[in-house]
């Protein structure tokens, strides 16, 4: 029987393996992680974007234009879109 | 260096034994006697009765170590090769060799440098061509000259 | 009445037998070692271009390169493992015509060294050495077997303050040689009783080496190959520590007095043993698979005690060596200064300065000269793992010594792969380059080692997961490559407890690094002798650092625990995951610690000094 000691560690490990799979499993289907927002050492917290003035003047010159007429529905919309890119943070395109 | 240093004396020893003509040593006796094959690493024909000077250590000095030095390498070598010493030059003559192993190699080189250090260059002649391509093989013909 | 030592007690202990060797096991093993590289390249595929978590690359990056580069280690674990291909076994050889062409000399039997190394030991200990290896057995009473300690020490009665050797050789009836200085250490030691001796085989033993009767029975047979350059047996430790009860060991740190109490302990943990082998001394996975595998492609190296090697073999490498540094020396001087006169000049010079040296000159001698051997093109050198053990030795009892020889090793090997890499050298065949690069890419084992060791910690206090997600996709290509490798170790090591080498191969990265640093900042490897005697000093350097990696794991756990526990945690899943981990690797650190503070059972030790 000693001659089969050696066995003993790699079955254990084995086991040891497919037992914390399962856990770690069993527990994401209790309680999912949220991957993606987690605060890190080197990220305080998720970055909300901020609206300098000139942005805010660029929105408000965009607005008076497309009330006025100067610019068209399709070029508004356009510009819109290039703006709110602009000024996100990657993290929140990801979402 | 310390190295060196002993090697130099020894090779005035060496000297000594080697070159008759040189030495007055009277602790050395110098006899005429049959070689038979002292050691593989440089094996004579056994068939032809060479005659070479074989240098033996005195009784006086301890018995117990007389096999010891005769073991030396280097040492059986110059007992087993006749040689002459001409103009700086150290002649031996390697007609009754026939083989020749790395060991019996590195005994010959143990000579040559311990001859060198004395400013005696070795030459050897009726070198058989088996014996030559082994020093080339190795790299050594530039090392050893024969003639 | 002789002098008593601590091993004293341990001189009935039995070796093992070697593995047999098993084709279906070895089939199983190829099969399974294959199954587990391609689930490793589809893990590493997989790993590296879906599953690094982005947010934190500074984290996910270095531990899929860790994960990497042991991959390598699996490939390279397989391929050394392939399959065992025992010499076959010869009877012991009676004439020099047995193992060498004679080309017309003069037949005669062979001649045999015995040499013993020493240098500081204790001379009762090298006169147990010397009285074993008079009792080495031979059939042929013709055929000269001369014993030769080679003491290094000079302890030739001159010094009166030092023990004498030459005494002990002389009362023992065998020959002794000294030299005036210490070049080269070992290797000079060899060279200089190679200059003195003249037997067609020698067998080198260091001090402690207490040779079988069988020694050379058993081996000198292989030589009637006459293109086997030297036979290497397994080096066996006869005084490993042994196996204690947990509860006694718990009783005696504890100060349990109680009788109750004791027999309390004694139930739950008497069954338990622990602190067998605690320095991880036992080299049976090396000599027994590692190296006896190396047979496979005639690659198996020479570790020195315990080895009998072909005169012709090492004296043809000797001389070779020779006549090539003074041909390098020469170029050089050709670069230097065109006129050949010159030269001519200098060439008595060079060729005094050149040295003939059998063994190289080197912190890990036996190895370098093994390659050496192994890369000569013109004679194609064997050589030989003998299987069975024909001597038994002393092993460090403690972790100070025991990190200093390891540390030797490794940065021994170290200096030749920066300096002369097997990998590069011409001769070689791929076989025997891959096998020496293993021993070298070992050495390397720190820097993902660290990896893994640091990682659980990096997750506890910056919960940032190196992965994108515990999904399915996770275990279904990382689970069958870790059990598929499990088993994969299990075959090739079939026989062998494992245990204690995983756990130093873990434990090992602090030191192991330093010796990789003190290679890489060009300091000169020193041949330190192994002392072979015990020093319990408390060995609080080496295991600084994993005292350093315990407490971060056990402090961040106990953080995150906290951070779960208030409903915080972002991912209760991935401290799960970490957790077990962490758990593997403590266990395997506290083994250096346990052995830093490990002593004997004081009940039955005889003190040695």
């Amino acid at each position: 029987m000693k001659n089969y000691t050696f066995l003993i560690k790699p079955f254990f490990f084995i086991f040891s393996l497919i037992f914390s799979t399962w856990l770690v499993l069993a527990i994401e289907k209790i309680r999912p992680s949220d991957f993606g927002q987690i605060k890190t050492l080197f990220e305080k917290e998720i970055k909300q974007p901020k609206i300098s003035k000139t942005d805010k003047q660029y929105l408000k010159d965009l607005f008076s234009q497309y009330k006025l007429g100067s610019i068209d529905s399709a070029t508004f919309d356009k510009r819109l879109e290039s703006f709110v890119i602009s000024i996100q943070s990657p993290l929140i395109i990801k979402k | 260096m310390e190295n060196s240093l002993n090697a130099s004396q020894e090779s005035d020893k060496a000297l000594d034994r080697l070159i008759p003509e040189a030495s007055n040593d009277s602790k050395l006796i110098i006899e005429t006697k049959e070689v038979r094959s002292l050691d593989d690493s440089i094996n004579l024909e056994t068939n032809s009765p060479t005659i070479s000077p074989t240098v033996q250590k005195d009784e006086s000095s301890t018995n117990a170590e007389t096999e010891e030095i005769f073991q030396l390498r280097g040492e059986d070598v110059k007992n087993t090769l006749s040689g002459v010493y001409f103009q700086g030059v150290q002649y031996f003559d390697l007609k009754n060799v026939n083989f020749i192993n790395n060991t019996g190699i590195a005994n010959l080189i143990d000579l040559l440098k311990s001859l060198l250090e004395q400013g005696v260059v070795i030459k050897f002649v009726n070198v058989k061509d088996k014996i030559k391509t082994k020093f080339k093989s190795l790299g050594l013909d530039s090392i050893f000259h024969f003639s | 009445m002789s002098k008593q030592f601590y091993f004293d007690k341990f001189e009935d202990r039995k070796p093992y037998s070697a593995i047999t060797d098993n084709k279906y096991r070895t089939w199983m093993f190829q099969f399974f070692g294959i199954v587990t590289i391609v689930l490793g390249i589809a893990y590493l595929n997989w790993r590296w271009r879906y599953s690094l978590n982005p947010d934190a690359l500074w984290f996910a990056i270095p531990l899929v390169l860790a994960e990497t580069l042991s991959y390598v280690s699996t490939i390279l674990v397989v391929f050394n493992f392939w399959s065992y291909k025992d010499p076959k076994k010869s009877p012991p050889v009676h004439y020099l015509s047995e193992i060498e062409d004679l080309q017309g000399r003069r037949d005669r039997p062979v001649k045999i060294d015995i040499f013993i190394a020493t240098y500081n030991e204790d001379v009762e200990l090298v006169r147990q050495s010397i009285i074993d290896a008079k009792k080495i057995i031979y059939p042929f009473s013709d055929v000269q077997i001369k014993i030769y300690v080679l003491d290094d020490g000079r302890r030739d009665g001159r010094d009166p303050a030092k023990e004498n050797m030459k005494k002990v050789a002389e009362e023992e009836g065998v020959n002794y040689k000294i030299r005036e200085h210490n070049k080269g250490y070992k290797a000079g030691n060899l060279k200089n009783a190679l200059e003195h001796t003249t037997g067609d085989l020698f067998a080198i033993l260091d001090a402690d080496t207490r040779a079988f009767p069988s020694f050379l029975v058993n081996t000198t047979g292989y030589f009637r190959r006459d293109k086997v350059a030297w036979v290497q047996t397994p080096q066996w430790f006869y005084d490993t520590s042994e196996a204690e009860p947990l509860s006694s060991v718990i009783n005696r740190n504890l100060k349990i007095e109680n009788k109750n109490l004791i027999r309390l302990v004694d139930s739950v943990f008497g069954r338990i043993k622990i602190n067998e082998d605690i320095f991880g001394n036992d080299p049976r996975l090396f000599y027994d698979v590692i190296l006896r595998k190396r047979n496979f492609y005639n690659a198996a190296f020479c570790c020195g005690a315990g080895s009998i090697h072909r005169r012709d073999a090492i004296m043809n490498l000797a001389v070779k060596d020779f006549a090539d540094g003074i041909k390098r020396l020469e170029e050089d001087l050709l670069n230097k200064h065109a006129a050949s006169n010159i030269i001519e000049d200098q060439k008595k010079d060079l060729v005094l300065k050149q040295e003939i040296i059998p063994f190289k000159f080197h912190a890990s001698e036996d190895i370098y000269t093994s390659i050496m051997l192994h890369a000569d093109k013109e004679n194609r050198w064997e050589s030989i793992q003998h299987p069975d053990i024909e001597c038994k030795m002393l092993s460090t009892q403690d972790l100070d010594s025991w990190v200093k020889q390891h540390q030797r090793y490794a940065a021994g090997s170290l200096d030749i792969a920066f300096k002369d890499n097997p990998v590069f050298k011409n001769g070689l065949t791929l076989g025997q380059k891959i096998s020496y690069f293993t021993t070298i890419w070992s050495y390397f084992a720190p820097f993902w080692i660290l990896i893994f060791l640091l990682s659980p910690v990096a997750f506890f206090f910056s919960l940032a997961l190196p992965v994108q997600a515990y999904s399915f996709d996770f275990f279904k290509y990382f689970l069958p490559f870790q059990i598929m490798n499990t088993i994969t170790i299990m075959l090739g090591c079939w026989g062998i407890s494992t245990k204690r080498g995983d756990q130093y191969y873990i434990s090992s990265f602090w030191f192991m690094l330093m010796a990789l640093l003190t290679v890489l900042r060009g300091k000169e490897v020193k041949f330190n002798v192994t002392p072979k005697g015990k020093h319990f000093a408390k060995n609080t350097q080496h295991i600084l650092p994993h005292i350093i990696i315990i407490s971060l794991t056990l402090i961040g756990m106990l953080y995150n625990a906290i951070l779960l526990y208030l409903g915080k945690h972002p991912t209760a899943s991935g401290f799960a995951a970490n957790a077990f981990w962490c758990i593997f690797n403590i266990v395997a650190l506290s083994v250096m610690i346990r052995a830093a503070y490990w002593k004997p059972l004081e009940t039955d030790s005889v003190d040695g000094n």
